[in-house]
Formats: structure tokens, C-alpha cells, sequence
């Protein structure tokens, strides 16, 4: 081999494999679901119990079957629904309520709000998975090609320094493709924590105070 | 002239009058609640009376862990992100010296003469030992990973640590600054604290989801309390923040995004009761009198106030994005 063979690569892996880590908030080990990203703990479903000291939920009961309930909760549950805009939603549809109905109807409501803040929140969490997967995947390939570089010497030439250029330019991709996710998911992992902020909100305006 | 400052004026005559002169001038209601939010990177100062909001203060980036000075006139304030620990003066309620501390500092303690701070720089695994007259970090401590929860023996000579990653709660000896005994918890232990008669230290777990009490003298686990609420699933329940009340009867532990407080007989050490607050509850304060306890709820990004005597939620206060820590000053 004539020259100094550059071998750079290596830091670069290091340094993707700290930041994979670091993707997991910097503080929660790998503990229960190797996929999950964020620091908080996976809470995989919000239960009523958690929100709801009000009427029993009435069981047995699909909520869908109450078409006052189930457009309430057709208008509030989608994500571009502010907490704000949801609550005056509930507000409203509470005082069409005849006294006689309304606990029963509104625990009816937060069941249905539940379920459907699940679903939403079910697709958020697959997304998560999906990308630590995906990151995952994009830390093998910058480890294959930091390999294929390294097999190249610095100052190859003709076909092989083709070879190497190339390589290096999908390096600098996939590092690219890195970082978009590792920003996507910082804010991504906020969104179930946003259902559930905005659930709770609903619940509250729900049920009366304590 | 704010009360305070008046009262500081008239201890610069006499110091012991400092205390009368407040005793006097302010209602009996007059404590300052203050609550660090995480997300804002502020300290919210809230009129314990009122409920209602004297001051938002910015502070350094991601404001965790907080705690009083033994004076009362200083909030020692861990700001996460810009790896340093900053001193809020309650008087003038701005920040008024920056302090050091290692990278990531989330939780401390003070020692009981109120001149150390020892602080858990969760991405070093190291508790530093923080001088506060002085300013400077006296030693480092190796301990497990992510250090976290952090309390100290009444007579001050023996510093417990949890690690996060490790799952164990470090009896350190405050003198040497050695691990002297490991007690071996539930997953993800986040806080410690010891009882007033310094013979039992309580351990929470977060994804083990109860707390240890722990012997402080033999080191061994007296009992795990496990938590169990009808409705809410088992990963819900995750033990963060733990608040004992001086008179030895009752313990409260907030269980996370079970959006509970949990209150605990010390005496049988059974729970007795599980109080509904706001989202995500991770820390507690206790008013002065006791009668009061300030939990912070980081999801819904309010406190909620339990009346201690009743073990009522009396009433929820916004105060900020995703509120962390809470202490109460007199």
C-alpha cells in the first residue's frame, strides 16, 4: 500500500451510534419496547380510569350508536382540533343536555372521545416505531458503507477512486437522512403527549370539577 | 417597598429581626409557591394565598430539579440543558449568580447545614459536590448510571443516590465521599427521600412503578409499596416525586401519568387513598404548615392543591409548559 490509508469513517459511526442512543431521550434505557424512541415511558393506551372520576361509562354501550355523541366526537377528536376549540365544542353540546340524560351521555361522550383519541394516538406510536426502525436501518448502511471506504485507499485511482467517491456521497446522504429523522422525531414524540394533554382537557370539561 | 426588602433593610440593624418582621408583615398565607417549567425555562412564582401568579422569571435552558436554601431566600435552580446549577434571589426574583455543576444536572440535595449542594449530573455519572459560598465543586463522586434521585440523612452524613440505569439506590458516606452500601431497587429509581428521624430513606421506581423503604442502617428494603387503581393500566402507574409529612403519619408519592397521588399510612405502610390531580404529576411540596401539598403536573401543565387534612384536590393553577419541580418558600 503506498501513502497513508484514510480510515475516517469511524468516528462518523461512532458518533451515529452515540446519537442513536441519544434519540432515547438521553435517559431511558431500552427497558420494554426496543422501538420506542421517546424518553417517557410507552404508556401503549390511555385507560378511563386515568382521566375519569364522573358517571360510570356506561358498558356495553357503543357510543356510535348516539349520533349527537357521535358527531361530538367527530368534532373534536382530529388532530387539528385545539384543546380550546374542543373544550367550547363540549361546553356547548353539555348545555343541549337534559339534566335526566346528561351524565350518562356525557360519560357516553368520553368513552367515545377515548376511543378515538386511542386510534389517533395508536398511529403516532406505530410512526415512532416505524422511524427508530428506520434509523435503525440507516446506522447498518453508514456501518456497510464505512466499510466499503475503508476498503479503498484515499489515493486509489481510475475505477476504484470512482468507486470511493460514490461511496462517500452516499455517506453523506444517509448522514443527512439521519439527522432529518432524529429532528422529526423530537418533535414527533411530542404528539401522544399532546393527545393525552388535550384529553385531559376534554375530560375535565366533561366532568365536574373536584 | 416589597415587604421583604423592607425586612432586610431592618436586619441589617438586627439579623434575628428578619423573621419576626416577616412573621409580622405577611398573613399567615403569605408562602410563594414556586414551580419550574420545564419546556418555557422559567420559574413561575406563585402567591400561595391567592393562588394567583406574582412573576414568571426566565432561567437557563430546561429548569428540572429545585430546592429552597435553609434561609428561605434563595431557589437553587438545575438547569438541565445549560449544565449548571443558577441561584434565583427570592427577594429581587431574578437570577442573580450562576454555579457550577456537572453536564445534564437534573435532581439535588442540600445538606442540612445549607452550605453544600449535592447535585446528580444525570450524563456523567457523577454527583458533584458544589460548595455554594464558594462556588465550586469541591469533589466528584462516581456512582451508577444516570444518577438521579438524590437525598441526605437528617444529621447529614449519609447521601443516598439512585441510578437511573443501574436500578440501585448508593448509601454514600458524606465524609469520605464512598459508597459505603448498594440496595438493589425496582427499575428506573428517580427519587429518594429520607424520613425526619433519618431511619428510613423511600425509593420510588418509575417504570418499576412502587416505592422501596429502605433501612438506612442495614441497607435492606423494609417493604415495596405497589400501587393498584381500579381502571388505569399497570404501565401507567409510575412512581416519581415523594413528600413525607413531618408528624411521621403520612407519605404521598404522584404516580406519573396515572394522574394520581398516591397517600400512604407510614405506619402500616399501606396506601390509603388515590387522589386524582392533573396529567403527568411528577414532583410535591408541602406549604409550611403542612396542611397544604403543591403537586406539578406536566402534561396539563398546571399544579393541583391537595388539602392534606381532608386529602382533597382543592383546586388546579396553570402555570407554565410542562412544570417540573416545586418548592415552597415561607
Amino acid at each position: 500500500m503506498t501513502g497513508r490509508q484514510r480510515r475516517y469513517p469511524l468516528p462518523l459511526i461512532v458518533g451515529l451510534c452515540l446519537t442513536f442512543d441519544s434519540l432515547r431521550g438521553g435517559a431511558a434505557p431500552p427497558i420494554e419496547d426496543p422501538d420506542w424512541p421517546c424518553q417517557q415511558r410507552l404508556v401503549p393506551e390511555l385507560s378511563a380510569g386515568t382521566y375519569w372520576t364522573g358517571a360510570p361509562i356506561p358498558d356495553g354501550v357503543d357510543w356510535r350508536a348516539d349520533p349527537r355523541v357521535a358527531d361530538l366526537v367527530q368534532a373534536t377528536v382530529p388532530r387539528d382540533v385545539s384543546a380550546e376549540a374542543g373544550t367550547a365544542k363540549i361546553q356547548a353540546f353539555a348545555k343541549t343536555l337534559d339534566e335526566g340524560e346528561k351524565a350518562k351521555t356525557l360519560a357516553l361522550a368520553f368513552s367515545g372521545i377515548l376511543d378515538e383519541t386511542n386510534r389517533t394516538r395508536d398511529q403516532f406510536i406505530a410512526r415512532l416505531k416505524e422511524l427508530t426502525r428506520r434509523q435503525r436501518d440507516i446506522a447498518a448502511q453508514v456501518a456497510k458503507v464505512a466499510d466499503e471506504i475503508n476498503a479503498i485507499p484515499a489515493d486509489a485511482t481510475g475505477e476504484a477512486a470512482s468507486r470511493r467517491t460514490d461511496a462517500v456521497d452516499r455517506q453523506a446522504f444517509l448522514t443527512r437522512a439521519f439527522d432529518e429523522t432524529r429532528r422529526t422525531m423530537r418533535y414527533a414524540c411530542e404528539a401522544p403527549t399532546e393527545l393525552e394533554a388535550r384529553l385531559g382537557a376534554y375530560a375535565r370539561a366533561l366532568q365536574p370539577a373536584p | 417597598m416589597p415587604v421583604r426588602t423592607l425586612c432586610s433593610r431592618v436586619a441589617l440593624l438586627a439579623a434575628p429581626l428578619y423573621a419576626a418582621c416577616l412573621a409580622l408583615a405577611l398573613p399567615a398565607h403569605a408562602e410563594r409557591i414556586l414551580v419550574s417549567n420545564e419546556k418555557d425555562n422559567t420559574i413561575a412564582v406563585l402567591d400561595g394565598k391567592t393562588l394567583s401568579m406574582i412573576k414568571i422569571v426566565p432561567v437557563g435552558a430546561r429548569p428540572r430539579g429545585i430546592v429552597l436554601s435553609k434561609d428561605g431566600k434563595a431557589l437553587y435552580i438545575c438547569t438541565s440543558d445549560a449544565d449548571h446549577i443558577e441561584v434565583l434571589d427570592l427577594d429581587s426574583l431574578t437570577v442573580t449568580r450562576t454555579l457550577p455543576s456537572g453536564p445534564d444536572p437534573e435532581l439535588f440535595t442540600l445538606s442540612p447545614d445549607g452550605k453544600l449542594l449535592y447535585v446528580a449530573n444525570e450524563n456523567d455519572n457523577m454527583v458533584s459536590v458544589l460548595d455554594i459560598a464558594e462556588g465550586r465543586i469541591l469533589s466528584e463522586i462516581p456512582v451508577g448510571l444516570e444518577p438521579e434521585g438524590m437525598g441526605v440523612s437528617p444529621d447529614g452524613k449519609i447521601l443516598v443516590n439512585t441510578s437511573e440505569t443501574t436500578n440501585m439506590a448508593h448509601f454514600i458516606d458524606t465524609a469520605t465521599h464512598k459508597v459505603i452500601a448498594n440496595v438493589l431497587v425496582d427499575s428506573r429509581p428517580r427519587f429518594a427521600e429520607f424520613t425526619n428521624d433519618g431511619k428510613q430513606v423511600w425509593v420510588s421506581s418509575e417504570i418499576g412503578g412502587n416505592v422501596a423503604v429502605i433501612d438506612a442502617a442495614a441497607h435492606t428494603i423494609i417493604k415495596k409499596i405497589h400501587f393498584a387503581i381500579p381502571g388505569v393500566t399497570t404501565e401507567t402507574i409510575q412512581a416519581v416525586g415523594i413528600a413525607l409529612s413531618r408528624d411521621g403519619k403520612l407519605a404521598f408519592v404522584a404516580l406519573g401519568p396515572a394522574n394520581r397521588v398516591a397517600v400512604i399510612d407510614r405506619q402500616t405502610l399501606e396506601v390509603k387513598k388515590y387522589l386524582l390531580v392533573g396529567q403527568r404529576v411528577w414532583h410535591l411540596a408541602f406549604s409550611p404548615d403542612e396542611q397544604r401539598l403543591y403537586t406539578t403536573n406536566g402534561v396539563s401543565n398546571d399544579i393541583s392543591v391537595i388539602d392534606t387534612a381532608d386529602l382533597k384536590v382543592t383546586k388546579s393553577v396553570p402555570v407554565g409548559a410542562e412544570p417540573w419541580g416545586v418548592a415552597v418558600a415561607p
